[in-house]
């Protein structure tokens, strides 16, 4: 199989993965542990993005917000809807990066890493060194959930526990915006 | 946007292939190479691309080896293009068409004569076009083989992998779900990852459970 069809195939897994963190950090209030790192906290961060598989007719619905809990965008889950692009915030020793992750190749976009002090004309190189660690950082942060995301989702235990956890929130929320616009 | 501004998109690759024994010797060579080199004025060429400094755009002599920082090699893409609008074009060549017909005391042109004319009339333009400059950095982690570049642009990526060819003859493979949950799984695994099919949250749990084995 050719590179673009296998990543067309495979993209249901980087889908569920912007799924998977989103319910993650909404039921863990933001903190994640790494199997090798320190604790780091990851927030849904005002917009993602859903749209139908139909390759045809695409329909997309994009939500704003300020908070994670995204009614509206939980709503879209319930109809079938599938994440394809989110926008993420982490914390990580008193610093933040802000960057939205896409379902596709899991590509960086907008990533605003904490501002570095250093000057470009007195210490171009401290610059360099301190900008390419903090993108590395965030990749890294990113890249060792993946791999919590993808050993859960080969697990057993994703039919019968992660499954229906991610369904009774999603269901939660759908029927909260429904609640909502009765009200 | 590069990696040194506030805010930057990128795309991941693996370099899959081993560096030389002499890749420093090497590479230097190569880059110099392929450093960008500007459009000259009397040129037709609309556009030019090649490697400069990361921290600096105007840079493209690396007479220090600048790329070489610690553990990275560290580039940036440069792509310069200067274009003549379609309609500024077809507006000047009618004017030199109409000069020429009076000149000549002709009504009509040939096709050929038309044709000479466009050239002319595009060449004279487009030397007086400014370039639009754009830059794309690359930060290559020679310790793991993982490389950063600041695209998500598809075109702009292609440009990136057939410079960066050209440069390293080594092979870049770019990074998606797939290939890197590959990367820290057990073959057993990797066998269920093969037979994954897609999860359906909406579905309701006992509707879901018929024909959905989530990978198992």
């Amino acid at each position: 199989m050719d590179m673009v069809s296998l990543v067309r195939e495979k993209r249901f897994l980087g889908r569920e993965f912007l799924t998977w963190l989103w319910f993650q950090s909404d039921c863990r209030m933001g903190v994640f542990t790494p199997e090798h790192g320190q604790p780091v906290e990851i927030w849904l961060d005002n917009k993602i993005t859903l749209e139908t598989d139909d390759q045809e007719n695409v329909e997309r619905v994009i939500c704003h917000g300020e908070h994670s809990e995204m009614l509206e965008a939980r709503q879209a889950l319930s109809q079938g809807k599938k994440v394809t692009q989110a926008s993420f915030k982490m914390c990580l020793n008193d610093a933040e990066w802000y960057f939205t992750l896409d379902d596709c190749w899991l590509n960086f976009r907008a990533c605003k890493t904490p501002k570095v002090m250093l000057d470009s004309r007195e210490d171009p190189d401290g610059l360099f060194f301190e900008k390419v660690f903090l993108i590395q950082e965030v990749v890294r942060v990113i890249e060792e959930l993946f791999s919590e995301f993808i050993k859960a989702r080969l697990s057993p235990e994703w039919m019968t526990v992660h499954l229906p956890a991610i369904r009774n929130w999603i269901q939660s929320g759908g029927e909260a915006a429904a609640e909502g616009e009765l009200d | 946007m590069g990696f040194i501004s506030n805010s930057s998109s990128f795309t991941r690759y693996w370099v899959k292939d081993q560096l030389p024994a002499d890749y420093r010797q090497r590479y230097a060579e190569q880059i110099r190479r392929y450093a960008f080199r500007e459009i000259e004025e009397d040129s037709d060429l609309e556009r030019s691309i090649g490697w400069v400094n990361i921290m600096n755009v105007m840079d493209n002599e690396f007479r220090g080896e600048e790329f070489f920082k610690g553990e990275f090699i560290a580039l940036s893409l440069r792509i310069d293009t200067r274009r003549v609008p379609g309609q500024v074009l077809k507006n000047f060549c009618r004017k030199a068409e109409e000069e020429i017909k009076a000149e000549q005391g002709k009504d009509f042109l040939s096709k050929a004569q038309r044709q000479e004319i466009r050239d002319l009339v595009r060449y004279k333009l487009l030397k007086r076009a400014i370039p639009n400059t754009r830059t794309f950095d690359m930060v290559w982690d020679l310790t793991c083989g993982k490389l950063l570049f600041s695209s998500t642009t598809e075109s702009v990526c292609l440009e990136f992998l057939e410079l960066y060819k050209k440069t390293f003859d080594l092979t870049l493979e770019q990074l998606f779900p797939y290939n890197l949950a590959q990367s820290f799984l057990t073959d057993s695994q990797k066998a269920l990852l093969e037979r994954a099919l897609p999860t359906s949250f909406g579905i309701p749990p006992e509707e879901a459970t018929v024909g959905q084995e989530g990978g198992r």
